[in-house]
């Protein structure tokens, strides 16, 4: 094209249809009619049976979910989250806090963790977790033992939710578990990322580098209210008449209310494609991921401050892992990660404690997830009820000798 | 309103059949009560704003029109420019220049604090950008300098012209659209056709595909790897991220272009291509023919073209900035490059790292230009290969600045890029090497199989026809599965 003559013809309305082709008539929509009636028949097909619990898919098939309770009232909740709850959803913090009011409010001391306390490999009716034991342990001794775990937390979810529990519940002391594996996790879950709008919680976690940067790309989420499906309407007047006809759908059409469900298998499908395909197995390598582990690292310190300057004592432990199998991550990275976290436990003056082999092999999983294919494969983290009794039981002992006998 | 929800399949259902039914002028009508319905969905307080702007233009245009005065002419089309870029300015760049001008004062040792007024109980300091402006405003002043120009009459008709300017699939996010290509359009409804129906509705469905199914469930592992310290990504990751946010953004905006042009064809109007295929462009001037067509068409026609000096002649939204760009350069051209790209590159937003990015593509443009006649000495494969993936690494390096939050981080990531010790690490979750190398793939493929085999579809329609019905089966059942307004189309905020 010359820079003096940029001229072409507007195209023209026979223009269009030329370029479109001749006229198809009927024929035009017969795929579309046809593709629309194979998509519904598709999606009934796969979607329209059970539900399935993508928390426990993700624990292992022979792993239980167990969020402990005592006297029938929740000790052990999950995240801040305040959205309507439904049965069967594990308790928030909201929940936890009212049991423990109507307990009497005693001294509280606080033990933030993930997967590997609240699930019980081959759980029978009436077990428990290591959180439950060690509330009955302690609770003689004036204390209630309040426990929030997620699956896979990182401690940068652990610190947000520290400084939101806080300015809540003073505790004594916190228990913290510093999971090799949860090092790689760098996102945070809505459940935790809501606890960042509070305003005395933001304040705290502003006092740090890591802090600020949570803040930063947590503090402008949507309200917590607010329906994260819908995010980009909020506070827009299209967003009544969009809930409207979502919810009138939910209602009237079971297809539509099982999107999430749908959304949740094939996530899963590809995942396990993935894995075929790749040969990953529960056993694979996998490596340290530097972003995430450094800022995963600030974060635990930045709890150790934080604990320090308002006298709660800290109780770190390396969390228990399998040692009967080639381990799923490099043995170096692990072995510095473990150093780096005694350090830092003396530096603040919290006590440590290196649990990596409190746990026999044989109190394992015996089935990893059905993420990796339905053969058994050993679970390196989860174990039975046996060994949460011996986690409990070295908890009590450390937290009693190392800080309510200090 | 916001293209991948539930309330816009509604709005076309009504519409798009009294489209087809109602006589010239109640039509007309619809089309204006549906684009201010359209607009008023996300914030019904801006409508005053964009029916100003729009009726400012509407009168200058017609008196431009009428008065044979080059003075006078001149006086309104000044009067025209400075309405819009002074909205433009206001709403867009006004906090970006108050910060910079403080931040200049106080490097030179002034400590000067502004104290923003209260409108409406709000502060001026929190001006909310409203939805779509830059599209609107390059909307009517085109139309507003073809008439200047005399390349179109005025259009006498309010209610058409509203029409073209505000015309609801078109309206937030382009494309940029002529008066002289749309107005008949509107004006003049074509022979119903099904074709349109199955036409239409199958560039809803790709588009939204791009959207809900790839650009949505892509961000996360973006906004992931971006949040990171620049410390902990090594140059693999710096490629990868700036990879998958090019897919990102590509198949957001282009998703978005898709159902825009989609919208109108329901309507038996044809809107011109906003891309084809960029990331497999051979060059980066071939780079700006085939990226948001109208923008770059319409930066040549109003910006470049005068800037360089070239007399301009009449011309549509579908061609491209470079093209021009390739003549015989002098020192004037080469300004107007680089000012044009600078230009373009603000226009997407108020910050240097925008400005950093317009000009990263001049320069490359620049060079091409210089180098072109030692390039198209080599081996035609040579040209096409290397020409494909040099130019892939120049577009997808100049997003960074585009993505990452501030222009030290910017930089820093492209430092990371030119030193070697950093190719010996990986920073970012194995998914997000996986996903980007998939995607890249499947770019790959899409394009040879829609300009090799696609056009072989017409030889064997019946063939053809379970193959279309089972690739509409997918779209069908990916995009209700998907189909959630969770985030907003990215060129929204420009």
């Amino acid at each position: 094209m010359s820079l003096t003559s940029t001229t072409v013809a507007t195209p023209t309305d026979a223009a269009d249809d030329h370029a479109a082709g001749p006229d198809r008539g009927w024929l035009a929509i017969v795929p579309l009619v046809a593709g629309a009636l194979l998509a519904g028949y598709m999606l009934h097909a796969a979607f329209g049976g059970q539900r399935t619990s993508f928390e426990d898919l993700g624990l292992g098939i022979n792993t239980a979910n167990h969020l402990g309770t005592f006297e029938g009232e929740p000790i052990h909740g999950r995240d801040a989250r305040k959205d309507k709850q439904e049965p069967g959803d594990p308790p928030n913090v909201e929940q936890v806090m009212a049991a423990w009011k109507r307990r009497g409010a005693q001294p509280v001391g606080l033990f933030l963790g993930n997967s590997q306390i609240h699930g019980i490999n081959q759980y029978k009716e009436g077990q428990e977790n290591a959180a439950e034991m060690l509330f009955k342990r302690l609770r003689p001794r004036g204390v209630d033992l309040l426990t929030f775990t997620q699956p896979s937390a990182s401690l940068q979810e652990h610190y947000i939710l520290f400084e939101y529990l806080l300015a809540r519940l003073h505790p004594k002391f916190l228990i913290l578990p510093v999971v090799f594996m949860n090092q790689r996790a760098f996102d945070v879950r809505d459940g935790i990322a809501v606890c960042v709008q509070d305003p005395e919680t933001r304040q705290a976690l502003a006092q740090t580098e890591i802090g600020r940067r949570l803040v930063a790309r947590f503090g402008a989420a949507p309200d917590e209210s607010a329906d994260k499906d819908m995010a980009a309407l909020e506070k827009t007047t299209q967003e009544v008449t969009e809930k409207a006809l979502t919810d009138w759908l939910s209602r009237h059409w079971t297809l539509w209310e099982l999107r999430p469900e749908a959304r949740g298998q094939i996530a899963d499908a590809l995942i396990r494609g993935r894995n075929t395909v790749l040969g990953i197995s529960g056993q694979s390598k996998r490596h340290m991921i530097k972003g995430a582990y450094d800022a995963n690292m600030e974060a635990l310190a930045a709890i150790l401050e934080s604990a320090r300057q308002h006298d709660v004592q800290v109780l770190v432990y390396i969390a228990p892992i399998r040692h009967d199998a080639e381990p799923p991550y490099i043995a170096s990275e692990y072995d510095a990660c473990r150093k780096q976290v005694r350090e830092l436990a003396e530096k603040y003056g919290a006590a440590f404690a290196d649990l990596d082999e409190a746990v026999p092999s044989e109190l394992y999983g015996v089935h990893s997830s059905r993420v990796f294919g339905r053969e058994s494969q050993p679970d390196f983290f989860h174990f039975q009820e046996g060994a949460h009794r011996r986690l409990a039981d070295a908890l009590g002992e450390l937290i009693e000798n190392r800080i309510l006998n200090h | 309103m916001i293209f991948n929800s539930v309330t816009y399949f509604l709005l076309l259902a009504i519409v798009v059949p009294l489209w087809w039914v109602l006589p010239r002028r109640p039509r007309l009508w619809l089309v204006f009560a549906t684009s201010l319905t359209f607009y008023g969905f996300w914030r019904w307080e801006f409508l005053a704003l964009l029916m100003a702007n729009t009726g400012l233009d509407y009168v200058l245009a017609l008196l431009i029109h009428n008065s044979d005065d080059q003075r006078r002419r001149k006086l309104l089309l000044c009067i025209s420019l400075t309405s819009n870029f002074g909205a433009l300015m206001f709403f867009k760049y006004l906090s970006f220049l108050n910060s910079n001008a403080l931040s200049l004062l106080q490097l030179m040792g002034f400590d000067v604090r502004i104290e923003w007024p209260t409108i409406f109980g709000a502060s001026l300091g929190d001006i909310i950008l409203p939805l779509g402006i830059s599209f609107y405003v390059f909307h009517t002043l085109s139309y507003v300098i073809d008439v200047y120009r005399r390349f179109i009459p005025a259009q006498r008709d309010f209610i058409l012209y509203t029409d073209y300017v505000l015309f609801f699939p078109q309206l937030v996010a382009g494309p940029i659209l002529r008066a002289a290509e749309v107005m008949p359009k509107i004006s003049q409804r074509k022979p119903f056709r099904l074709d349109y129906i199955s036409d239409g509705v199958q560039r809803i469905l790709f588009g939204l595909f791009l959207k809900v199914c790839l650009a949505d469930q892509i961000a996360p592992l973006v906004d992931s790897g971006f949040d990171q310290s620049v410390a902990a990504l090594s140059a693999l990751d710096v490629w990868t991220l700036a990879f998958l946010f090019g897919f990102q953004i590509y198949f957001d905006f282009a998703g978005y272009s898709h159902i825009a042009i989609g919208s109108a064809k329901l309507m038996g109007i044809q809107f011109p291509e906003n891309f084809n295929y960029p990331y497999m462009a051979t060059s980066p001037r071939d780079f700006w023919r085939r990226w948001h067509i109208s923008l770059s068409s319409w930066i040549r026609d109003y910006l470049y073209l005068p800037l360089s000096g070239a007399k301009v002649m009449m011309d549509h939204s579908t061609g491209g900035l470079a093209g021009a760009a390739g003549a015989e350069h002098t020192e004037r051209r080469d300004f107007a490059l680089f000012a044009s790209w600078a230009i373009m590159g603000l226009w997407h937003g108020a910050a240097w790292r925008f400005l950093v990015w317009g000009l990263w593509h001049a320069a490359f443009v620049f060079l091409y230009r210089t180098t072109k006649p030692t390039f198209t000495k080599l081996p035609a494969g040579v040209q096409s290969i290397g020409g494909w993936m040099l130019t892939l690494a120049i577009a997808m390096l100049g997003w960074i600045p585009f993505r990452a939050s501030t222009l030290s981080i910017a930089f820093g990531m492209w430092v990371k890029v030119i030193d070697p010790r950093q190719y010996f690490a990986m920073g970012l979750f194995e998914n997000t090497y996986l996903i980007t190398a998939l995607l890249m793939a499947l770019m790959v493929a899409a394009y040879f199989v829609e300009t090799r085999l696609a056009p072989r579809s017409s030889e064997r329609p019946i063939l053809w026809l379970p193959v279309q019905s089972v690739a509409y089966a997918f779209l069908i059942a990916a995009v209700f599965v998907y189909l959630q307004p969770i985030r907003q189309f990215i060129y929204f905020q420009f």
